[in-house]
């Protein structure tokens, strides 16, 4: 279970993080922050075509290529998850 | 300071696919394109197949995608344009006023291009009856889309298909005639893998093809059907359907194409799967681990036959074709369809595109993902416009068909089908008719009156890989395009110079290459010219006009000195060495050989170039070195270069991108951290960081304003200006040493001082070169500033405190008059990461 479904202090954030993936809260630890961060820019990226361009070139790709890559790479940017404590 | 941006040229590149539809509601077909921040309207003539640009409109906002649809029963067509304004907009073209207006607009998220907000992805029923926007991850929206008693187009409110923790690739609509409308869409769920610490899951993850029913009836979306499929699919594309009236056949067999790496594949609901291979290129060189996609599709129909032409990333067409039969129930009225096999043939090769369309007149308009110049024609293409010779019906080009393998392709899923393989060949089935100018992508530009005219030209990088292109712009009442040269690889140097000393102007342009040389002669056209003395067959390395009327060319295996009369010195290098590096200046030759020694030479009274008998032995290879110019009236530069004056500063944060001087200041652009003011102190031969910038900004080009002050672009589409404080400036150039300078303490974990920021506008393109210019002979000067998408634009200064008052009220009331036609707001997109600063937007009318 991923630190935002624990965060129940009031049922109203609880909503909201359901609602607004993505969303920062106290508890969030540094994979997830950093697993949100890489799936926002990938989503630019793909969002915004001068950025999507501008990568293609530099990767002498096309952008089809990058748009696709950086979907896929949306699945897991930061690799697997650290492995949890037993307590 | 306060400034007006004006754009010269709007940006030229088409993003995303194209919609093609009769827009104007007559039988001509018309093709809405989005050039990123800008809409516009083609008609291509279908009887000349020329295209003409009949209305582009600013939308002030990035447009994502854009879908043409038609009411049940219409003979218009309508336009829906999701954007980062969070709103669906749907405009109908008025041929009359030759506008667009927007019929609806929907507000469903927040702006800005998120990733939970829709709008990414968008697909149409066929019927028209409903569209699907997707953002990348979860959220799925429909909108139902009717006439009232009114025969007016309505828009319902939204209804929610979202899956959370899934990642969207793309989305359809599926054609199933006039059944409930259907939209498959490729998704992953990682809400798994987000958990697995042991990479199990992740590895695990399938890639599902899920169907979306909207029950017009009930008026919900269900979520219908979902079966995982191929993991590395990227696209999905309409197969025809539905049920003729007057035959009770089918137009075709529903369902979907998914494009996959190295395979396609039909899939409908229940049905048995047919897979093909994507044939590869025959090219012993390629890497065999590498997949091919298919990055555009175009499907089309015609006297109730269908086929697809499938784009690889590569650009090779692909001609794809469904064998099917409808199976009638001879007691009822029930039928259904039968996909016999899936086919697939080398179509031709056609610049890889955003998106293709096929018009009914024969054309395929391949709107080119960048615009290069096309091999045949001096003219340069964005878009092209080809014409149907044969449908490749009757070539020799080998088919694959999914039948020829056991369970058509299905036998093992996971496991690749055979490679099979196509030569490419020159266009056989297409021929070009047309093609749209662009400059996409510019890399660089500089602005030089090189031909002393009274205006100054733009010279511009363009394009990409073999299809780059050297383009010459002047500034007029249209910037237009002078001089095209085709260039045969990517120049490493380039040289301009005079033949005589006393000439006014550069003559020749040199072009080096990594296996030879070219040289350009400057006049009234830029052309090739081979009778200059100079070596083509091998790289440069300098070349230098030297004494009163020689030019000097040094190449990796000697040094020619040219003579007026042509007349050639060779000096060459001793066998088993080359030159590394070279430096010259009008009287002087420094040549660095592989075996890290120098080799010095002087021009004599006489103008013969004499080699000095020492030869200094350096210890290791030089890579780069530099000699002054000779002072007037004397025969040599007395220092020879104290070579490599050995000083570096290595505190910028992540990689120098920009660099620019004035005097020992130096700016430094970084690639994330903005720019840095550094200072050469000569008497503690130190580089000293004296000033930085407080935001974070990933720099692409910059200049220097004055000696305090300079402009850059970032690669998030911004242009600014900052300036460091005037005391600071003059503090730091009146302490001899720099120890002052190293004694200050540093603040907000930076250098002790920081740039203050004068201007800011969002131009909503990269912006690839900056630099302050005047545009008209003894105009004022202004800062003129190209983008990667061809954007050319100028940033005006104003003048007087009137001008500004009256230009910048001039401007809120015009915002308040004009409304961005995706509901994109204008003020907040100028400020798109930071709020607009001193520039008034002259796109606003």
């Amino acid at each position: 279970m991923s630190s935002e479904l624990r965060y129940t202090a009031t049922t109203q954030t609880e909503h909201l993080h359901a609602r607004y993936t993505g969303t920062g809260h106290a508890d969030v630890t540094k994979y997830e922050w950093l697993t949100h961060q890489h799936r926002d820019t990938c989503a630019t990226i793909i969002g915004q075509p001068t950025l999507a361009s501008y990568l293609a070139i530099a990767d002498g790709e096309s952008i089809g290529r990058i748009k696709f890559e950086m979907t896929e790479r949306m699945l897991q940017p930061c690799g697997p998850p650290p492995a949890k404590d037993d307590d | 300071m306060h400034l007006y941006n004006l754009t010269l040229q709007p940006p030229t590149a088409i993003c995303g696919a194209p919609a093609l539809g009769n827009f104007s509601g007559v039988r001509q077909q018309e093709i809405v394109v989005s050039r990123g921040t800008r809409l516009e309207l083609l008609r291509p003539d279908p009887n000349t197949g020329k295209v003409s640009s009949v209305l582009t409109q600013d939308v002030f906002g990035v447009i994502r995608s854009l879908a043409s649809f038609r009411l049940t029963g219409g003979t218009k067509d309508y336009v829906i344009v999701t954007s980062d304004s969070g709103r669906i907009v749907v405009l109908e073209y008025d041929p009359k006023a030759n506008v667009f207006n927007k019929l609806h607009q929907e507000t469903f998220g927040k702006s800005g291009t998120r990733r939970i907000v829709p709008g990414q992805y968008l697909a149409t029923d066929p019927k028209g009856r409903a569209v699907m926007i997707s953002a990348v991850e979860k959220a799925k929206l429909v909108y139902i889309l009717n006439r009232d008693a009114a025969a007016n187009l309505t828009i319902s409110s939204p209804l929610e298909a979202h899956k959370s923790h899934a990642i969207i690739h793309h989305i359809v609509g599926v054609d199933v005639g006039f059944d409930n409308p259907m939209f498959a869409a490729l998704e992953v769920d990682y809400s798994e893998s987000d958990q697995d610490p042991t990479g199990e899951a992740f590895n695990n993850a399938e890639k599902m093809l899920t169907f979306y029913e909207l029950d017009l009836g009930l008026n919900h979306v269900v979520r219908k059907w979902s079966e995982p499929t191929d993991n590395r699919a990227n696209l999905l594309v309409q197969v025809p359907g539905g049920r003729s009236g007057n035959t009770g056949d089918f137009d075709g067999p529903s369902g979907v194409l998914i494009c996959c790496e190295d395979h396609i594949i039909w899939r409908d609901m229940d049905s048995p799967q047919h897979r093909v291979p994507i044939p590869w290129r025959d090219n012993p060189l390629a890497d065999p681990n590498r997949g091919v996609i298919i990055v555009a599709t175009v499907m089309h129909k015609m006297r109730g036959a269908f086929f697809f032409l499938l784009q690889s990333e590569e650009g090779d067409l692909y001609k794809v074709t469904l064998e099917h039969e409808t199976i009638k129930n001879a007691d009822s009225d029930d039928a259904y369809v039968e996909v016999k096999s899936l086919k697939i043939k080398y179509f031709d090769t056609v610049p890889v595109a955003a998106g293709l369309s096929i018009l009914k007149s024969g054309y395929l308009f391949v709107a080119s993902e960048f615009g290069n110049q096309s091999v045949i024609e001096l003219t340069i293409g964005l878009s092209y416009l080809y014409q149907f010779q044969k449908l490749g019906d009757d070539d020799d080009e080998p088919e694959w068909s999914s039948s020829n393998y056991p369970q058509n392709g299905m036998a093992d899923p996971h496991t690749a089908l055979p490679a099979v393989h196509f030569r490419p060949r020159p266009l056989e089935n297409l021929l070009l008719q047309d093609e749209m100018e662009s400059l996409d992508p510019i890399i660089d530009a500089k602005v030089l009156n090189f031909f002393n005219t009274d205006t100054p030209q733009i010279f511009a990088a363009c394009g990409r890989g073999a299809r780059s292109t050297f383009r010459t712009l002047r500034h007029g009442l249209d910037v237009e395009e002078t001089v095209t040269s085709d260039l045969p690889g990517i120049p490493n140097a380039v040289w301009t110079t005079k033949i005589r000393e006393d000439d006014p102007h550069d003559s020749y342009i040199i072009l080096s290459f990594v296996n030879g040389t070219l040289v350009l002669s400057i006049g009234e056209t830029i052309e090739e010219v081979s009778d200059t003395g100079f070596l083509s067959s091998a790289p440069t390395l300098a070349v230098q006009q030297i004494g009163a009327d020689a030019l000097l060319q040094v190449h990796p295996h000697g040094i020619r000195h040219v003579l007026a009369d042509k007349r050639v010195n060779e000096w060459k290098v001793p066998a088993g060495k080359t030159i590394v590096a070279a430096t010259t200046n009008k009287r002087q030759v420094v040549a660095a050989l592989s075996s890290a020694e120098l080799v010095y030479f002087e021009l004599d009274l006489e103008g013969q170039l004499n080699e000095y008998q020492d030869r200094k032995p350096m210890g290791s290879t030089v890579l780069t070195m530099s000699v002054g110019p000779v002072p007037p009236g004397r025969q040599r530069t007395p220092y020879l270069k104290k070579l490599l004056r050995k000083c570096e500063n290595k505190a910028f944060p992540s990689a120098i991108v920009t660099l620019t001087t004035q005097g020992s200041r130096i700016l430094v652009g970084d690639m994330q951290e903005s720019v840095f003011y550094v200072t050469y102190k000569q008497s503690s031969n130190r580089l000293l960081i004296f000033a930085d910038d407080t935001s974070p900004r990933w720099i692409t080009s910059h200049t220097m304003v004055d000696y305090e002050t300079f402009a850059a672009g970032d690669k998030f589409g911004n242009v600014f200006i900052s300036r460091l404080d005037r005391s600071v400036s003059s503090q730091v150039d009146e302490d001899p040493t720099g120890a002052g300078i190293l004694a200050e303490k540093g603040f907000l974990m930076g250098a002790a001082h920081k740039t203050k920021l004068l201007a800011i506008y969002h131009v909503g393109d990269v912006v690839t070169s900056i630099q302050k210019v005047s545009m008209v002979a003894g105009g004022r000067e202004i800062l003129l500033y190209t983008g990667l998408h061809g954007t050319i634009g100028t940033l005006v200064p104003l003048v007087s405190k009137e001008d500004v008052d009256f230009i910048t009220t001039l401007e809120q009331h015009l915002r308040g008059e004009n409304q961005s036609l995706i509901g994109r707001d204008m003020l907040s997109y100028r400020g798109y990461y930071t709020p607009v600063k001193a520039v008034v937007d002259g796109k606003v009318r």
